[in-house]
């Protein structure tokens, strides 16, 4: 019979032969390797590995882009001559940008269009003059009495490498004004004078900080060849240079796009308007082109992301980007690396019912003389679920809808506050930077805070 | 025998980023909406120092930061209950085995530097971004402590590449750090200290604990060097 006692002994006895027995072990180490193993768990895919050229165009750089794919998956890309910016390093991940635009109605679009008043002018808008695209566009609104706008370009091109010294007013040298990695192979080379208000980027990498001074009488002091910049290469900056014997050295004539000057087309003249946002460019505020729409204008965006000026089109047509894009910048094509979504659409064939891959076929790789038109438009950092490295897990970049003040605003770190200007306001949380002069507001030209701002200084007040 | 580290320039660094995302991306570091600056996986954080004065006269630079790579009574190493944090003694690397890593986090109480990061999250990718991950790192389960490793998935592709090629030794040129390669500016220089010393104005962070870290920094401001 068995008693209680032998039970006992029983269970104590196999539970104490157990630990001599591989058992339990096994299952612990099962259970470690099965946790870390959960179905969750994503696999990176498996396949060979290659390495693929492109170029990237997110931004006028066009740098030449190394891609290590697995099959025909880019995983990582790097500079080929040298370091890429914080968008190019993760230019593979924006067809995966959650809030990419996927569907449209190109259709419906068409119909409207062919609807529109034929008493109106028809326009394109192309954020990114220079392209061959631009040219089919250019010719395609010459062909129907159409117009070409641009966003305005900066006056002039520059050329770093020939600077023995750089003065610089403000422009943004560091900060993806010009190509990152030339501007940096070019840096031990020339002597950088910073004028800007504000301690800048920039202005931290100078050789001297002056938050302002005399700029032609500094120029003329500076060993030569002398290079005088500010943001957009004004006519001031541009006559400047030409006066201290910079022309055709270190600046000359910026080239031409052919674009229709926005200013000048009559207000509510524009029935039906095409806006080419497959790649980011210097964004026009929407006030300014809005007053220059015929009432119940068409206005058709193409674009990937919502952000622009999808918000304000009737029409929003989802395009490839980089890197499933075929485009070309100065002179080179982009190989595509992944196969753009069903559904997209291609803007030059919508508009200019032209193949751009025909005529990319044409395309000759320019001379390098080193001339580069400077960038004034803003990257896009937010576009990939990886930017919040540097402005949500850093504190290196102002996040969206945030906005750095000087202390003594009376606004503390993180508070809620309104950013203000007479075309309306715009939630923004606060961000207390004591290296900007006091009333000074530095903000991130998304395209949101643009619309807001246009050419006025904007006030932040309390929320 | 190498001794891998870094020469950082803080001069030459504009605090682009470009270094920490491409940490993210080399090592399969997941996008978190929640994420802050202290529950981020940022093996690779670029901080902005100041000299504490007011305008006009503050100045800025910014600080690359990740495992010092401590080759001297490696303080994360020593705490580690279960051997997950081992020093090569090949490379002088300090590297991190998830898959034996409990996350008590006490490397991260001892480590000198805060270059470790506690894993808060599953790793969780939008929508279709999972077939960008990087085929020569795991992704990590949440629970366990990361940092930075040199990229031990570039060493490995590059010491697989020597041996196919019949060497023993790997072509420096195949084996840069993902942040290295990423640095526009030049700033971050990956080496191997057996064979390029640090310059000799360069200084190293907290060196008087003695732990011997194997990234060097430069700068030629002088408040800069008295922060390092």
């Amino acid at each position: 019979m068995t008693t209680r006692r032998a039970a006992v002994q029983i269970i104590a006895g196999a539970g104490v032969g157990a630990l001599f027995t591989p058992a339990p072990w096994r299952l612990v180490r099962d259970t470690a390797l099965w946790s870390e193993n959960w179905p969750g768990i994503p696999r990176p895919k498996r396949g060979p590995i290659s390495a693929k050229t492109t170029v990237c165009t997110l931004c006028p750089a066009g740098c030449a882009v190394r891609a290590r794919c697995v099959g025909d998956q880019p995983v990582s890309l790097a500079g080929v001559n040298g370091g890429l910016c914080p968008l190019g390093v993760i230019g593979h991940h924006l067809p995966y940008y959650p809030r990419r635009v996927k569907q449209g109605a190109p259709e419906e679009a068409r119909a409207a269009i062919a609807k529109a008043d034929p008493t109106k002018r028809v326009a394109v808008l192309d954020l990114r003059p220079g392209r061959t695209a631009s040219a089919l566009y250019r010719k395609a609104m010459k062909d129907q009495g159409g117009l070409y706008l641009a966003p305005p370009q900066p006056g002039a091109s520059v050329n770093l490498a020939a600077a023995k010294s750089v003065l610089s007013v403000g422009a943004p040298l560091f900060e993806g004004w010009l190509p990152p990695a030339e501007v940096f192979a070019a840096r031990d080379r020339f002597r950088l004078v910073q004028i800007e208000r504000e301690f800048s980027r920039t202005a931290a990498m100078a050789d001297v900080w002056l938050p302002s001074g005399d700029v032609a009488e500094i120029a003329r002091k500076l060993d030569g060849p002398v290079l005088v910049v500010d943001r957009t290469m004004s006519p001031a900056i541009v006559a400047l240079n030409k006066e201290i014997g910079g022309w055709g050295q270190t600046v000359q004539a910026a080239p031409d796009f052919g674009a229709d000057d926005l200013a000048s087309v009559a207000d509510g003249s524009i029935g039906v308007l095409y806006i080419d946002e497959s790649n980011a460019g210097e964004y026009i505020p929407w006030q300014e082109i809005e007053r220059k729409l015929a009432p119940n204008a068409v206005t058709v965006a193409f674009a990937w992301s919502p952000d622009g000026y999808a918000r304000h089109a009737k029409f929003v047509l989802p395009t490839a980007v980089f890197p499933e894009a075929l485009d070309d910048v100065d002179g080179r094509v982009t190989t595509p690396l992944l196969k753009a979504p069903e559904g997209v659409v291609d803007p030059v064939e919508f508009i200019a019912k032209a193949s751009l891959a025909d005529a990319l076929k044409e395309v000759k790789p320019k001379e390098d003389g080193g001339w580069r038109l400077p960038y004034t438009g803003t990257l896009d950092a937010t576009a990939s679920a990886l930017s919040t490295k540097v402005y949500q897990e850093s504190n290196l970049l102002l996040a969206p809808r945030h906005v750095a003040v000087a202390p003594g605003a009376g606004l503390a770190e993180n508070d809620a506050a309104v950013l203000e200007t007479s075309r309306g306001r715009l939630p923004v949380r606060v961000v207390v930077d004591a290296g900007l002069p006091a009333g000074k507001v530095r903000f991130l030209g998304t395209p949101e805070v643009l619309d807001l701002c246009g050419s006025e200084e904007p006030k932040v007040v309390r929320g | 025998m190498k001794r891998y580290g870094m020469h950082i320039d803080i001069d030459r660094c504009n605090g682009c980023g470009a270094c920490m995302v491409a940490c993210a991306v080399e090592n399969n570091i997941p996008p978190v909406a929640g994420a802050d600056d202290r529950k981020g996986i940022t093996p690779l954080r670029v901080y902005q120092i100041d000299n504490g004065e007011a305008y006009p006269n503050r100045r800025t630079a910014f600080i690359p930061m990740l495992c010092q790579q401590c080759g001297n009574e490696t303080p994360c190493a020593h705490v580690c209950p279960q051997q997950a944090v081992d020093v090569d003694p090949e490379t002088g690397i300090v590297g991190q085995m998830a898959e034996r890593c409990l996350g008590c986090r006490y490397c991260m109480a001892a480590c000198p530097y805060h270059a470790r990061y506690f894993n808060w999250w599953d790793p969780k990718w939008p929508a279709g971004m999972e077939a960008a991950l990087n085929p020569d790192v795991a992704p990590r389960q949440r629970g366990v402590v990361e940092k930075c490793n040199f990229c031990h998935g570039r060493r490995h592709a590059a010491m697989e590449k020597a041996a196919a090629a019949g060497k023993r030794e790997i072509d420096p040129a195949d084996y840069v750090p993902a942040c290295a390669e990423a640095c526009p500016s030049g700033a971050i220089r990956f080496v191997d200290l057996n064979a390029q010393a640090a310059p000799a104005d360069s200084f190293r962070l907290l060196e008087r604990l003695d732990t011997d870290p194997k990234i060097f920094y430069r700068s030629k401001k002088d408040w800069v060097k008295r922060n390092g």
